[in-house]
Parts: structure tokens; C-alpha cells; sequence
């Protein structure tokens, strides 16, 4: 059965962001011949359209005001309240990032409705929207349905496929209102980040946990991101890690932190608790390089050595190298 | 100031893998033996931003609400240890089986019961159900700004600057009281209780509150209020059995590694 | 490298005073002799011989009193702070015997032979001395003549011989300060040190040179066989000869030399006043009022809901045992040189922190005392943050409770209750714990057991046996397995070798599976004593409701908490450690050991609470004498001067703070001795090694490897198939 699907779609350096691109692939999937609208919020907004469009969606709701450059969750709120109004859709989709964490949940609030977050799996089931995410910090999924109208759904990022981009295609565009005051004032912002390659970009993923006993095991955890190539391989950290101060928290893997779905994950020194996991499961090949042999992260992991990292990770290191 | 901290008892998330079992029959976690259930961790760090904030101030008062069971109690109790001055347990079957909507709900009505509340922290979500919806829910019910994911919360005269975790970075906000906070792990380690505190808080009573004292409709709680039904609560399958490299020195180990990844083309 | 035979293993002597041997001997031959040859003479001298004004002698002799009085008044008005002592009048004859086997024989400070040596000759000298002094001051005063004839003659000998015997002393007190590489004395080296050596060494030197003069002057021509008796001074006497002095200048340099012995004599008495010298009472008191009970026994704190302090955050919270033994102190460094995290230069030094105490004390003691009189609450003030300032955190945090420290000080300290009535302080008064001791704390309290995110149950060590008995009440043992035993992965192995040798053994026990808590030890020893007694009441009543009566346990922990903590909960059980059952097992020939071992050069690490603090050296040795083909090396540092792993006293759940960790100073040790196994018996010490020996030796090829004493005879008894650990890895290792 059809229904309208509303995709709350993000900007990225004046483009769709990837993920915006996943849920509209989501969104024409579950929308089954119902009608795909994407919000696009902020200056660059009205040139993202045409990108929409070829990204799955049918019409775009659009405001270019500046003041949504900077997420302000009242503010978004009110224009994708407007856009619901417009569209009547019966799911929302946003994506489980720093706007779909605040969003998502104030949405179904005001809607008196309800929302599934960090979702892995949307379905349409009967003209019904079915949520599947994982809870109990990865040890349990749990599908939900909704009681009320419309379904919210917030989806974590790489759980879904965008369509093939479909070239040239045109769709109607909506204006949405322009920012009203904000109650929340930003005053100021710090980025903290690694340079260079983000974790989330990058095709493969070598990440230190607690079982590195330092922070300075960090540095054979870089040196080994190095001799895969600097342009395909940054440096991750578990939550302990972070926790203890050895790594930068922008670097965390894991439910609380960053979501990575590389080619290649290399989990050195981490357990592999069902927190750690839920930020990595998505990874084609996990590599696990623990000293015990029962840790959690093994059962996960399609190679492994079992050993002390200070001495296996140099001559990976000499071994990677002797391979070219 | 008047804060109160939201705090919600949960199976331990530091259950072994290997002792957790569902009840398909009942979509229901079956409580591993011999494993309590305790503190959300997320809220014992937003007691914490709370008690920071009183103690900064010298006065004022923290007061621990928790929606739960009568097991709940010991949860009040922690929070109380570490400093809260009063605890309120909204304890009812007709509050049980809720989503974030219910549970937001009744929390919302509680804190207007309370009256002169200045600011309310949740844990940015709770450890079992990982929703993260209970503190920007109170902040709709109440019409108040809300900050998610804090590392750091200040009372500054009418308002809350609160400094923001960001997937790139940190960002400081201010918004006027009253307001929500959602903390987050990265405000450190949640304060040990003195003893002293501990022996006061095992001698303070909680006020238990059901629907009737908050004059909340039954149909908005529990069960019957909320607007999520869980379909299926089931354990996924775990992945592929891992290959370990054989080797007898770590440079074998690592030379088997580096080979299987080019054989399978990875790198 | 030694055959393995437990028979050459030294025990320390418990002969008391082995020193006076000799010595009696050699007085009972002056004695007899003197009675022999002297047996017709009228032998005696004249007391005060040239000397004017004998009446200055009294004087001193009142200043001196005064001051004694004095110091020990102003001593006494500090200890008055603290707090009462339990249990002192309890068991007297004990403490009597500690008094004298501990104090007066000395039988501490012989573990270092050379000062044992050096001690005994000075403290032999001066008693002796003293008696001498006493007898001339009596034959004066009372005007007894019992100098004389025979006695005087005998008098004449041992007072010149205890005398030399003193020299003696005081020669290797001078040359172990001033010459010999010896750090520990120089640690908290102060004038005082020079002051008492050098004025003792002026007062034998002048005593004899005033003797000299008068026998040069007198006996030497008069009576020389009489004078030949005092055989140094004699000696002395005859060399003046050489000189060619008059009788005259003789006499003159007489009564300068007298005086000059009499005011070095009282001056330096009076240095009891002032300097540690007090320790010549205050060691003999201290082993007195040491406690009676075990070592391995904090103290409980009674009724712990109603009171306010819980720990001793101010001077005036310890008992006035505590204080008084601040002063016993006499910096000799003994503590510091056997304390594990000072050897690996963390901010520990038991001396130290006991000298930081004594002189806090001073500080901050009469402006309490003064406070008390006024207010009558001496808690009302506290100038200076004892803990935290005064003692740093970081210090308390740094001790394993090893009792190294309590072992080796000669003067009867207890450190560790002192530093553990300091963390309890920390913990549960102010709540000022590190953070991965917290997470172990939160862990104990919430989970039972302080094993952070163990991804284990208590009944995984279980999987693959399906007959593992559960203790209900009508088995003999209950084989106690324990949290460590249990969730950490590396010491599950020992858990199947502890239970497979028990049912091979015959032996009638159970186990307690998910039922199993933290028995509080952890707990305990880092300070949170209300935590301790919450998990220890919970688990005497489980026994008692369980009817045990037999326990065996894998780790020397809970070993200790069963056997010497819980009778202060009423729970009183008959604990062993594996080792002692296993033991017996092997000699009663329930258990052979048949096999070859996958370690054949072997060290034995005591661990500190299986070994010093309870006295089982030999039953884990005796383990090993029992395996085939097997060779045991001890490491310098064994039985009772073991050094620690690193682990104890919570410190498995702490990060180091330091140059270096004990774990791989532990580790070094084992590794110098050559062997290549190194054998424990405590589930902490395997996982210190574990971690310790790759630090120290990198390469994984020609590794030392660390075993419970448990796996290797498991090994023995089952053969190279039927080990639970995959021993022909093991064996591959080696070679």
C-alpha cells in the first residue's frame, strides 16, 4: 500500500548530504507509489534540489534562509512541521545524526505521535511503517509498528542504500517559511576533530581500545592507519578509550559515538562490547587483534590473532609493507 | 534553583552477552540471575551536571524523580547519596509498559506538580532502550528549551550554557530557564558518595506519586498511552565463526594476517 | 642451580639472643677465673680516685631525671590525643613475651646480620655499662664495699670487655654510615645520627682513657696483676708508659678525662630526650602494645552507622598506639628498602610517611591540646589537611598491604593498618577515590564483584564438566572459587586445575556457582569498610545458613578474609588455601604426581597473603619437590622478604603511579633467576606476571612462564593430554 514519505534532508558543503541520499533510497522504497518530499533547509538549500530530485524525491520543500544554516531544532521544527502540513505525509525520515537526535523525538512530540530511533531496517508493511534498531546496547533488535500518525523514524547512517541516481529527473519544489527567532542562542563552536581523513569517509578503520593499557598504544595503532595508506585509513577509538582521555571523543566508535561501515575494521585491544559493536557491525571485514582469546570481539570478526598487540602490530606493520 | 534530575533504573548494560536471554513469548528481557538492575549510567552523570550546578551556586535544591517500579527506589537512592536533596518514585501499574511518550509524559506532569523547577537533566538516553527521547519529550510537554548530549552545563542568572557534544566538534549554547538538559558521558566520572550522604539517604524517604496525584490521564501513561508498539524484541544472529592466523611468533601471525586480507582482496 | 630440596631451605632462627651466647661465655670464664687466681687478694680501688667534686655527678644526674621526665611528660600529653586502644589488657603474657623476644632480644633487627651484630654489641655495651656505673654509684652512696677482692677484679674485666665490645659496635655503626654503600640510613639522614654515634663512641673512648690514667698512675706499679683485669685500659695504660708521663700530669689528665666522660656520659643520656635515641624504651614498649592477632586482620569498625568519622582524617582520629609509634621511629629505612612501590620509585615510603606523621604531630599537637583543654573537643580545629597535604593521595593509594613494611620494622610499626585507616578516610569521609578504584568499588557494590565489564559468568569456568557438584551442606569442603577465579579469563585454567585435582583427590565438596559474591577483601583494602562488612555479614550468614564448615579456596585473598577477617563477623570456618590441600593430598597419596611438567627450572613467588602475612611457605614448595623432574631456584627476595606482584591492597584496579611498576621489578627478579617458569598461587600475582613478563622480556621465544602451582601438578597428575591448559603449546614455548 502507498503512503508519503517526508525525508528531513541535511546539507553537506552546499550539496545532499550521503546520508540524505540513503534515506531518500529508503523513502522511495517504503513509500511503495506514494509521494517521496525532502525538507531542505538553509542557503544552499535551493541549489540542492536538482540533486534531490535525481536522489529519489518527488518534490522538494525549500527555504533558503540563511538562519537554518546552523541547526536550531525550533527552527527546523517549525519548517518541517510546515512541510508536513503541506505534504500530509504518513512517515518521516531523518537521519540518526546531530539534527535527527534532537529533531526526531521533538517532532513526534509535537505531532502527539511517536518516534523509533537509530533505526537499521524500514519497512512497509500494509501501508504501515515497521522500525527495526537494535537496543540493549546491541544485544537486542527490536521491530516496532506505529499506533499513531505519522510515524517518525530516525535512521542510522550506512543502513541504507541510495537508488541509482536518476539523472535529470525534475519534481515539484515547495517554499517553506522563513526562520522565526530562535529560543536558543549559539554562542560558540569548537571543531574538534582529526584532520585529513574523517573515520567516516574512510575505507578502512584501525581503532584502540582500553586494552592498549596507554595512550601511548595509540601510536602503534597509527603507525599501522600509515602503512595502509594515509588516504584510505584513519585512527578510531572505543568509548574506554576516549573516556580515559587517550584519543580525541570525535574519533569514538560506537553507539554513542560515530557510526562507521569501512571496508576493512581492525578493533586492536577492544573487547567488543555490543556498544562498541553497534558502531562498526556494519564494517565489511573486522579484524580483531586481542590478547583474549574469548573476547566478545571474535565473535564478530572474520580474521583474527589472538596476542600481545605491542608485538603483532609493528610486524603487521613490516608485513603490510612487504606486500607491495 | 530548583534542578531535577530524571533518573531510571535498567537491567545492568554490563550483562556478560552470554546472560542475555529474551522471552519471545512476551517481547520481554528475562532478568539474568544474580545480576541487579542499576542506575542508568547517563543519568548518574546528569545528577552529577545537577550537583555540580548546586554546588557551584551554594544552595538551592536537587530533587530525583523516577518512573519505575518499587525496585526503583534504589536507583532514588543513588542519586540521593551523591546529593539530591528529595526523591519522588512514580510508582503505578498504570504507568508500567510505557514508551518515551508515556514516560515523558508522567515525568512532565510530575515536574509541574513540583511547581518551581528551574531546570530538569536526563542522561542523554537510557542504557537499555538507547532511545534518547524522554528529555526533549519533557521539554515539549513543557513548552522549555532543551540542550542534548552536554559535556558541560552552567547556570549563568536566568539562563543554561550548556557546551554540546557534536559528531565534529563542541558547541556552546545558552538558553533561558527553564530549560532540559541531556547529559552526556563526557562530563566525566559521576561523583562517589560519601558515606555520610550514603547513611542520610538510606534514612530519607521517597515520596511515591501515582496517576491521581498528577492528574495525568490513564489513557496518556503506561501501556495505554503509548504511541510505539514493539512488534518483536529478538537477539540477532551473530556473524561468520572469526579465522585466527596461525603463527608461532607474532611476525608469523602477522605475515598469515597480511596475506589472507590481499587474498581476499581487502587490501 | 640448587636440586629442589625443601630440607636447605633456611628458616630464620627463633633463637632468642643468639648474641649473648658468646658473650655469657666469656664472662662466666673471667668469672670463675677471677675467683680462682683472686681468691686470697683484697682487691678494690677507691671510688671517685682524684676527683674533687663527685657531688657534679648528682647533679647531672637530677638534670638528667628532669629532662626525662620532661620529654616523656611532653610525649605523653600528644599520645593523650588519640584515641583508646581495644584489647591492650588482653593477652598479657603474649605481649610480655613480644616484649622481650621483640624488644629487648632483638629479634628483628638480626634480620639485617650485620646490624643485628652491630646493634647488639652497643645496646649489650651500654646495659652493661649502665650496671657498672650503677654498682660504683651504690658502693659510694650506701657506702656497701663489695668492690672488692674478687668481685673487683671480676667487675674490673667485664666492664673493660663490654667496654670493647662497644667499641666494637660503635666501629661498625661509623663504618656502615660514613664508608659502606648503604643507602637506606642516608634516606633521612639528620645531625642526631652523627650526634649519638659520635658521642657514644666519646663516651667508651673517654671512659677508658680515664681508666687508663688511673691505672698508669695507681695499679700499674702498685698492683698490676689487679690492674691486668681491666685488660683494655691496661693495655692503654702500659702504651701511656711510652710517654713517660709524671705522676702529675697523669693526674691532671685524669680529671680532665673524667670530666669530660661525665658530661659526654649525661649529654649524651640526655640525647633520650631529644633524638631517636628514645627508642631504647620506646621499641621494648612498641612490641608490647603490638597487636596479637594476625597481620592479615584490619580493624573493624564497630557500629559503623552511627558514627560520624569513619577514617582517620586528623591526627587526633588514630588510636594513641598510632601515635605513640611515630616516635618510636628511628629512620633506619627498613621499610623503604622492602616496600614494592618504593623499590619501583612510586610515591610511597613508609618511613617517610611516618616521619611526615610524627612531625605533623609535633605541628599541629599542642595547638589541639590546647584547644582540648579549652573546648574539650579536640576535633574541633585541625590547622593542616593531614590527608591530602600533610600525606598525599597519592601515597595511600600506592600501598599493596603487603606488610613488608610491618615485617622488617625493627621497632614493631604497623604502617599498613595506618595507611588503611587513611584511605578509609579517603573513601568513605571525602570520597576521594582514583577512578579505576571506583569503577572496582561501584562494581563490588553493584555487581559483587570488581571485575568491570567481564564478559564471564561465575559458571563459565564450568563449561565442558557436567558433574560439578553444588555445596549443599553435607559435603566436607566448599571449594570457594572466587571472583577472579571466575571472570578473569586467564585464571579460569586454575579454577579446572583446582577442581579436577580436588575430585581426583576423593575429596567431598561442592562449589557455589552464581551464588558466589565478593567475600569484601578488595573492598576492605582500598578503605571502604562499610562496603566490607555489608558483603562479609551477607556471606558468613549464606555459610552459616549453607552449614560450611571446610573451605578451600584458589586465592590467597579470600583466604585471608575467611580465615583471619571473618571471625570478626561471627563466621567461623576452617579455611586452606589449594596449596595446603593439595599438599596433604600428594603425602597422604590421594593425588600421585606421575607426569612430566611442561616447566622443569622453576621459581617459587611467594604471594604476600598466603605467604608472609600467614606464614605458608612450605606447602607450595612442597608441591613442587613433588613433581618429576623439576628444579626450584629461589629468587633472592623469598618467603618472608617476598616481594609483592604489585596487585595487593586494591591495586589491581588502580593505575600506577611511578618511575616503574612492580609487576615488571617482580618480574626482573623472576626472570634473573634463570628458571623458566615462574610458580605462584594467587590468581592477582599470575596476571601480574602475565603482564610483567613480556614487559621485561619482549620477545615472545625463551619467555619465562607463569603458572599456578595447581596447573603444573594438574599437569603431573593427568599427564600431557588431560591438562586443561594446551600444554603441548606450553612445552612448544619452551623449547
Amino acid at each position: 500500500m502507498a503512503q508519503d514519505v517526508l525525508v528531513v534532508g541535511e546539507l553537506a558543503d552546499g550539496q545532499l548530504s550521503s546520508v540524505t541520499e540513503e534515506l531518500l533510497g529508503a523513502a522511495t522504497r517504503i513509500a511503495d507509489g506514494g509521494k517521496v518530499s525532502v525538507t531542505l533547509l538553509g542557503s544552499a538549500a535551493p541549489g540542492a534540489a536538482a540533486g534531490a530530485f535525481a536522489a529519489g524525491a518527488d518534490r522538494a520543500c525549500v527555504s533558503g534562509d540563511a538562519a537554518y544554516d546552523e541547526f536550531r531544532s525550533d527552527q527546523w521544527l517549525a519548517a518541517v512541521e510546515a512541510a508536513l502540513d503541506q505534504t500530509g505525509a504518513a512517515a518521516v525520515l531523518i537521519a540518526q545524526s546531530g539534527v535527527g537526535r534532537d529533531l526526531g523525538p521533538r517532532l513526534a512530540f509535537r505531532r502527539n505521535t511517536a518516534v523509533a530511533m537509530d533505526c537499521i531496517r524500514v519497512e512497509n508493511v500494509d501501508g504501515g511503517l515497521r522500525a527495526t534498531r537494535s537496543a540493549y546496547g546491541g544485544n537486542a533488535h527490536a521491530t516496532y509498528s506505529f499506533a499513531t500518525s505519522p510515524a517518525v523514524v530516525t535512521v542510522r547512517a550506512k543502513s541504507q542504500d541510495p537508488i541509482e541516481a536518476r539523472a535529470g529527473a525534475s519534481g515539484e519544489t515547495v517554499e517553506l517559511p522563513a526562520a522565526a527567532a530562535s529560543r536558543t542562542e549559539i554562542t560558540g563552536r569548537e571543531a574538534a576533530v582529526a584532520e585529513g581523513l574523517q573515520i567516516e569517509d574512510a575505507a578502512i578503520v584501525v581503532s584502540g581500545g582500553r586494552g592498549l593499557g596507554a595512550p601511548e598504544g595509540f601510536k602503534a595503532v597509527e603507525e599501522l592507519a600509515a602503512a595502509l595508506g594515509s588516504d584510505k585509513a584513519a585512527v578510531g577509538a572505543s568509548r574506554a578509550a576516549c573516556d580515559l582521555g587517550w584519543y580525541p571523543p570525535s574519533q569514538q566508535v560506537g553507539l554513542t559515538g560515530k557510526v562507521v561501515t569501512p571496508d576493512l575494521y581492525i578493533a586492536v585491544a577492544i573487547s567488543g562490547a555490543s556498544q562498541h559493536m553497534a558502531g562498526c557491525s556494519g564494517s565489511k571485514t573486522i579484524v580483531a587483534i586481542n590478547r583474549d582469546p574469548e573476547a566478545n570481539i571474535f565473535k564478530s570478526a572474520r580474521f583474527g590473532i589472538v596476542g600481545d598487540y605491542k608485538a603483532i602490530l609493528p610486524e603487521l606493520v613490516n608485513a603490510i609493507k612487504a606486500l607491495d | 534553583m530548583h534542578l531535577v534530575v530524571c533518573a531510571k533504573q535498567i537491567p545492568d548494560p554490563e550483562t556478560p552477552p552470554a546472560a542475555f536471554r529474551i522471552d519471545s513469548a512476551k517481547n520481554e528481557v528475562i532478568p539474568a540471575q544474580g545480576i541487579a538492575p542499576v542506575l542508568s549510567p547517563f543519568d548518574a552523570q546528569a545528577a552529577e551536571a545537577a550537583l555540580r550546578i548546586k554546588e557551584k551556586a551554594g544552595d538551592g535544591k536537587v530533587t530525583v524523580i523516577s518512573l519505575g517500579q518499587e525496585s526503583a527506589q534504589a536507583a532514588i537512592k543513588q542519586v540521593l547519596a551523591m546529593g539530591a536533596d528529595e526523591g519522588v518514585l512514580l510508582s503505578d501499574d498504570a504507568f508500567q509498559g510505557g514508551d518515551s511518550y508515556s514516560t515523558a509524559h508522567a515525568l512532565a506532569a510530575a515536574i509541574k506538580k513540583l511547581g518551581d523547577v528551574d531546570a530538569v537533566f536526563c542522561g542523554r538516553q537510557a542504557a537499555d532502550w538507547d532511545m534518547g527521547q524522554v528529555g526533549i519529550g519533557i521539554a515539549e510537554e513543557l513548552g522549555w528549551p532543551v540542550a542534548i548530549i552536554a559535556k558541560d552545563a552552567q547556570a549563568d542568572g536566568g539562563s543554561m550554557v550548556v557546551q554540546r557534544v557534536l559528531a565534529d566538534g563542541f558547541e556552546t549554547v545558552k538558553m533561558p530557564l527553564p530549560a532540559v538538559v541531556t547529559v552526556s558521558n563526557e562530563l566525566g566520572d559521576p561523583r562517589y558518595p560519601k558515606l555520610q550522604q550514603i547513611m542520610q539517604a538510606a534514612r530519607k524517604t521517597v515520596t511515591t506519586w501515582g496517576p491521581a496525584d498528577l492528574g495525568v490521564d490513564a489513557s496518556e501513561i503506561g501501556a495505554a498511552g503509548s504511541r510505539l508498539k514493539l512488534e518483536k524484541l529478538f537477539q540477532p544472529e551473530s556473524g561468520a565463526e572469526v579465522e585466527l592466523m596461525e603463527g608461532e611468533t607474532p611476525a608469523e601471525q602477522a605475515q598469515a594476517l597480511a596475506k589472507a586480507l590481499r587474498d581476499a582482496k581487502i587490501i | 642451580m640448587q636440586q629442589n630440596n625443601p630440607q636447605e631451605i633456611r628458616k630464620p632462627s627463633r633463637l632468642v639472643g643468639a648474641w649473648w651466647g658468646p658473650a655469657v661465655g666469656l664472662t662466666g670464664i673471667g668469672l670463675v677465673s677471677a675467683v680462682e687466681i683472686e681468691r686470697t687478694s683484697d682487691a678494690t680501688r677507691e671510688v671517685f680516685f682524684n676527683v674533687d667534686q663527685p657531688w657534679a655527678v648528682y647533679l647531672f644526674l637530677s638534670i638528667l631525671t628532669g629532662l626525662l621526665v620532661y620529654g616523656i611528660g611532653r610525649h605523653l600529653t600528644l599520645w593523650a590525643l588519640g584515641r583508646p586502644v581495644p584489647g591492650l589488657r588482653q593477652q598479657l603474657g603474649h605481649r610480655l613475651r613480644n616484649a622481650v623476644r621483640l624488644g629487648l632480644a632483638q629479634d628483628k633487627v638480626r634480620r639485617d646480620r650485620y646490624a643485628g651484630i652491630m646493634h647488639w654489641c652497643i645496646f649489650s655495651s651500654i646495659v652493661v655499662l649502665t650496671f657498672v656505673t650503677a654498682q660504683v654509684a651504690i658502693a659510694d652512696d650506701l657506702s656497701i664495699h663489695f668492690l672488692e677482692g674478687q668481685y673487683y677484679l671480676f667487675f674490673s674485666f667485664y666492664g673493660d670487655l663490654f667496654g670493647l665490645i662497644g667499641v666494637v659496635g660503635v666501629g661498625m655503626a661509623l663504618y656502615r654510615r660514613y664508608f659502606d654503600s648503604y643507602h637506606r640510613i642516608r634516606w633521612d639522614e639528620r645531625l642526631e645520627d652523627h650526634a649519638i654515634l659520635w658521642g657514644l663512641a666519646l663516651v667508651l673512648l673517654t671512659g677508658f682513657a680515664v681508666e687508663a690514667f688511673r691505672i698508669n698512675a695507681t695499679e700499674l706499679d702498685q698492683q698490676p696483676d689487679w690492674a691486668r683485669w681491666s685488660f683494655v685500659s691496661w693495655g692503654v695504660a702500659s702504651g701511656l708508659d711510652l710517654f713517660d708521663l709524671s705522676e702529675s700530669q697523669l693526674l691532671s689528665a685524669h680529671v680532665w678525662g673524667w670530666w669530660s666522660h661525665i658530661v659526654i656520659a649525661f649529654g649524651w643520656l640526655g640525647l633520650i630526650v631529644f633524638t631517636k635515641l628514645d627508642h631504647i624504651f620506646f621499641a621494648p614498649t612498641n612490641a608490647f602494645l603490638l597487636r596479637t592477632d594476625s597481620p592479615g586482620r584490619l580493624t573493624k569498625i564497630e557500629n559503623i552507622e552511627e558514627r560520624e568519622v569513619f577514617g582517620v582524617g586528623q591526627i587526633q582520629d588514630f588510636t594513641w598506639k598510632q601515635l605513640f609509634e611515630l616516635d618510636a621511629c628511628v629512620r633506619c629505612g627498613r621499610c623503604s628498602s622492602v616496600c614494592p612501590a618504593n623499590l619501583s620509585g612510586q610515591p610511597l615510603s613508609p618511613m617517610h610517611l611516618i616521619q611526615d606523621l610524627k612531625s605533623h604531630l609535633a605541628t599541629v599537637g599542642p595547638e589541639l591540646q590546647r584547644v582540648g583543654h579549652q573546648n574539650g573537643d579536640v576535633r574541633a580545629v585541625s590547622p593542616v589537611a593531614m590527608v591530602g597535604d600533610v600525606i598525599k593521595d597519592e601515597t595511600l593509594w600506592a600501598c599493596r598491604t603487603c606488610g613488608a613494611c610491618v615485617q622488617e620494622c625493627p621497632v614493631m610499626i604497623e604502617h599498613v593498618p595506618t595507611i588503611v585507616d587513611m584511605r578509609r578516610y579517603l573513601v568513605m569521609d571525602e570520597a576521594r577515590v582514583p577512578a579505576t578504584a571506583q569503577a572496582a568499588l561501584e562494581n563490588m557494590e553493584v555487581r559483587g564483584h570488581p571485575w568491570r565489564g567481564t564478559a564471564l559468568t561465575r559458571d563459565s569456568w564450568m563449561e565442558g564438566f557436567d558433574d560439578v557438584p553444588y555445596f549443599d551442606g553435607t559435603q566436607e569442603y566448599l571449594y570457594w572459587v572466587g571472583c577472579s577465579g571466575s571472570l578473569v579469563e586467564r585464571n579460569l585454567p586454575i579454577t579446572k586445575s583446582v577442581f579436577r585435582l580436588l575430585r581426583e583427590s576423593g575429596a567431598s565438596f561442592g562449589v557455589m556457582g552464581q551464588e558466589e559474591t565478593c567475600n569484601g577483601d578488595p573492598a576492605r583494602r582500598l578503605g571502604n569498610e562499610y562496603l566490607y562488612q555489608i558483603l562479609a555479614q551477607q556471606l558468613v550468614d549464606t555459610f552459616k545458613e549453607k552449614n560450611v564448615q571446610k573451605v578451600i579456596t584458589n586465592c590467597p585473598h579470600c583466604f585471608n578474609t575467611f580465615k583471619n577477617e571473618y571471625p570478626q563477623f561471627d563466621g567461623h570456618f576452617e579455611v586452606l588455601h589449594h596449596t595446603e590441600f593439595l599438599a596433604k593430598a600428594l603425602k597422604d597419596g590421594d593425588l600421585q604426581a606421575r607426569h612430566q611438567v611442561t616447566a622443569s627450572e622453576m621459581t617459587y613467588h611467594d604471594s604476600c597473603y598466603l605467604g608472609r602475612i600467614n606464614g605458608q611457605y612450605d606447602a607450595p614448595r612442597q608441591i613442587i619437590e613433588f613433581l618429576p623432574g623439576t628444579s626450584l631456584t629461589e629468587m633472592k627476595r623469598s618467603r618472608s622478604r617476598g616481594l609483592c606482584c604489585g596487585a595487593g591492597g586494591g591495586n589491581m584496579w588502580q593505575e600506577e603511579i611511578g618511575e616503574r611498576r612492580v609487576n615488571h621489578v617482580r618480574s626482573e627478579e623472576a626472570v634473573g633467576t634463570g628458571a623458566d617458569s615462574v610458580v605462584s598461587n594467587c590468581p592477582f600475582c599470575i596476571q601480574m606476571f602475565e603482564d610483567g613478563l613480556p614487559a621485561v622480556h619482549p620477545e615472545e621465544e625463551g619467555r619465562m612462564r607463569a603458572f599456578d602451582i595447581a596447573e603444573l601438578l594438574e599437569q603431573s597428575v593427568f599427564g600431557p593430554e588431560g591438562g586443561s591448559r594446551a600444554t603441548s603449546e606450553v612445552a612448544e614455548a619452551i623449547q
